[in-house]
């Protein structure tokens, strides 16, 4: 079976976890959690496999390089980071309930990825530019620290859903959130950190500048810097709960533009060097 | 720096609160923050010529005049940063006196006593004798904490241990990176340039000519180009691009080398980059190969031009504020690696006989990770109950 193939079938499987921590969150029954966890353990795993596949088929091709180079596969590691994250929040802090906030958001990658006409799920070989050791350190940790941020929007909408009386039944202890999302904001802006320093190293070997502001560039430095405000009106003001939960839903908004809102800004391709 | 005394002398004034206020930085940031979104969007450079045909010149003209067009060279963004770095450095000369009070504060082995408020006073009663006990803890806390105060006093023993009081300087170490990061940004844009030549094989330059204004720049030595060549994939898509460079000087070949994407070749501060090519005498076929993030689809044009002259294009940087932006880079690696995974925590131990049994507590303060502090006080409680119980 082609990395492909198995990829489009992890798809579904998130799709059936995220039903199944919906069922939990609306009967809160345990059972519906535990099956939603090893759904989710399992298309993990699927998931883990068919990039480990992917790998090694590229180097049969004889174009060998780590499935981190285009479009299609930027959206299945991106998934994998998330779904990765979650399950080590969930195995550390025993936290279910977030499973419906993030389990459907990996599922709608995953299925962009492999059912969009626009994204191209071929290995393709590495053009010149690309064939950079830096440039896999900057797509790691840019991704993993969009993880991060995924999370924190899960969980920020769950925050907000919590202080709407309806909601709060199943769902965790406010102050509880407050602090994982606290984490994984400052987890992911660690990562989008190093990932901007990464990338401005690959930049400055590939493109003659560390920064050129490019829109991608400038889109990633505009995500920082709400981040970092955000932090700060923690670290400063002690800014705690609905606040912080709606920054982090803006700075999600951030990432999302940063990473596929640029491709339709106006004027990307008036970068091209003539 | 200001000696600390001036310090209050100087907060009474209107500007300096001003400049040392958080809430200015905040107004800073988001300024940045829309003006970058501005830049995104409103084309820049070299793309806003277009735009200025299409709109009336007396708009066109005001825009330019404002530098709408080139917004991250404009005054209003060096402005922005101006303010920023006089913001970040007047709101940590401010702070610095408490910092260095936190960092100076002395061991007090038995400020436990006075210090109801402390998080989570743990206490448990054990049959264990105080002076076993006593000795027992101080192992513990020493593998931890490295050294241990003790101190015996009317209400009991006490013994203290803290680590990690550099941890109040990372702040300063991230700031201060900031500040670098921002001055050699600034001294590249002031004194480095940015250029670009095409150079057909067997042909020398030794002008290049800069970005922005096309102006044109005498280098102080000759590049030649000895011979481009480029390879393919088998569907087509290019594999390598290298140029066969000799750099001269006064007639006399001083180095040689080939130059290839994301190998840049650097010669007396001046770095080359493979940017584009195409082929010599009439140039009309130009490929070029910047900003391909991966999901840009790109056209492969056949080359069926054989047997003429390919000419490489070349981008031609100096960059003086690199080892600045470089260092500011690195500490402010070094910042996030203290504030983060670094705090200042203390832990006191109090031993005290109750009758015929002993009470051993454990209270901790930090200046930030409260959890962690407390998930590794539940740990040495838990440690305490257990080699207690066999003495
Ligand atoms: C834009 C880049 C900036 C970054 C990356 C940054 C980073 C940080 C970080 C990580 C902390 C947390 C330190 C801790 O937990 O102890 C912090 C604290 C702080 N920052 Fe910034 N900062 C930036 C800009 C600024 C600016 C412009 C100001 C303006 C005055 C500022 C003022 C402060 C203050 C007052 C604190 C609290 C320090 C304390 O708790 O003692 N920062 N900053």
């Amino acid at each position: 079976m082609s990395d492909t193939v198995i990829l489009s079938w992890v798809t579904f499987v998130y799709f059936g976890a995220s039903m199944f921590y919906l069922i939990r969150l609306i009967t809160g029954k345990e059972l519906w959690g535990l099956l939603a966890l090893w759904t989710t353990v399992g298309g993990f795993s699927a998931q883990t496999i068919a990039l480990v596949l992917r790998w090694v088929v590229s180097y049969q091709l004889g174009i060998g390089h780590a499935p981190l180079s285009n479009f299609y596969e930027s959206l299945i590691f991106f998934a994998w980071a998330v779904i990765l994250l979650y399950l080590i929040i969930e195995w550390r802090t025993g936290l279910k309930s977030a499973g419906i906030f993030v389990a459907p958001l990996a599922f709608l990658l995953m299925a962009y990825a492999s059912f969009s006409p626009n994204v191209n799920s071929r290995i393709q070989p590495l053009i010149p530019a690309l064939q950079s050791n830096w440039l896999i350190s900057h797509v790691v940790s840019c991704f993993l620290g969009y993880a991060a941020f995924t999370i924190a929007f899960g969980l920020s909408v769950m925050y907000l859903l919590k202080i709407v009386k309806r909601f709060s039944r199943f769902l965790p202890e406010t102050e509880f959130m407050d602090d994982l999302i606290h984490h994984n904001v400052v987890m992911g802006f660690i990562l989008l950190t190093l990932g901007i320093l990464t990338g401005s190293v690959w930049a400055h070997y590939a493109w003659g500048s560390y920064w050129s502001w490019d829109p991608k560039e400038t889109w990633s430095l505009i995500t920082w810097l709400i981040y970092a405000t955000m932090l700060h009106s923690r670290f400063v003001r002690g800014r705690q709960g609905k606040r912080m939960a709606i920054l982090a839903i803006i700075g999600f908004a951030a990432v999302l533009f940063t990473y596929l809102g640029v491709n339709y800004l106006p004027g990307l391709h008036s970068y091209l060097q003539s | 720096m200001k000696r600390k005394e001036n310090i209050p002398n100087v907060k009474k004034n209107v500007l300096w609160s001003l400049f040392s206020s958080f809430n200015l930085a905040v107004i800073l940031l988001i300024l940045i923050v829309l003006l970058a979104v501005a830049g995104s969007l409103i084309p820049q450079q070299d793309a806003a010529r277009e735009l200025a045909r299409r709109i009336p010149p007396g708009w066109a003209a005001i825009l330019q005049k404002m530098q709408v067009f080139d917004l991250y060279h404009s005054v209003w963004f060096f402005l922005l940063l101006g303010f920023l770095s006089l913001n970040l450095v007047s709101c940590s000369l401010s702070r610095f006196p408490v910092t260095w009070k936190s960092f100076r504060a002395k061991a007090f082995p038995d400020a436990f006593t006075s210090l109801e408020d402390m998080t989570d006073v743990m206490t448990i009663m054990t049959e264990e004798r105080r002076d076993s006990a006593l000795q027992r803890l101080e192992g513990l806390l020493k593998k931890k904490y490295g050294k241990v105060e003790q101190k015996e006093t009317a209400r009991g023993d006490f013994l203290y241990g803290e680590k990690g009081r550099l941890s109040h300087f990372g702040v300063y170490v991230i700031h201060l990176s900031i500040l670098v990061i921002i001055g050699g940004a600034v001294a590249g844009a002031l004194f480095g340039f940015n250029a670009h030549v095409r150079v057909s094989e067997g042909e020398a330059t030794d002008t290049v000519q800069l970005k922005g204004d096309g102006g044109i720049k005498k280098l102080d030595f000759t590049v030649r180009c000895e011979r481009f060549s480029v390879d393919f994939y088998e569907n087509g898509a290019p594999r390598e691009y290298r140029s066969d460079l000799t750099f001269l000087k006064n007639g006399r070949v001083v180095h040689q080398g080939s130059l290839l994407v994301n190998h840049p070749i650097s010669f007396e501060g001046i770095r080359f980059y493979q940017s584009s090519y195409g082929t010599a005498p009439d140039g009309k076929i130009s490929l070029s190969f910047r900003r391909g993030k991966g999901n840009i689809h790109r056209r492969v044009f056949p080359l069926d031009y054989v047997g003429s002259k390919y000419y490489t294009g070349l981008q031609v940087a100096h960059d003086p504020g690199l080892p600045i932006v470089a260092s500011g880079a690195f500490l402010l690696v070094a910042g996030f690696m203290v504030v983060f995974f670094t705090s200042h925590r203390r832990i006191w131990i109090s031993v005290e006989a109750r009758g015929d049994r002993t009470a051993i507590s454990i209270a901790g303060r930090t200046n930030r990770d409260s959890l962690g502090l407390q998930r590794e006080m539940e740990r040495m409680m838990t440690m305490i109950k257990d080699t207690g119980v066999e003495t």
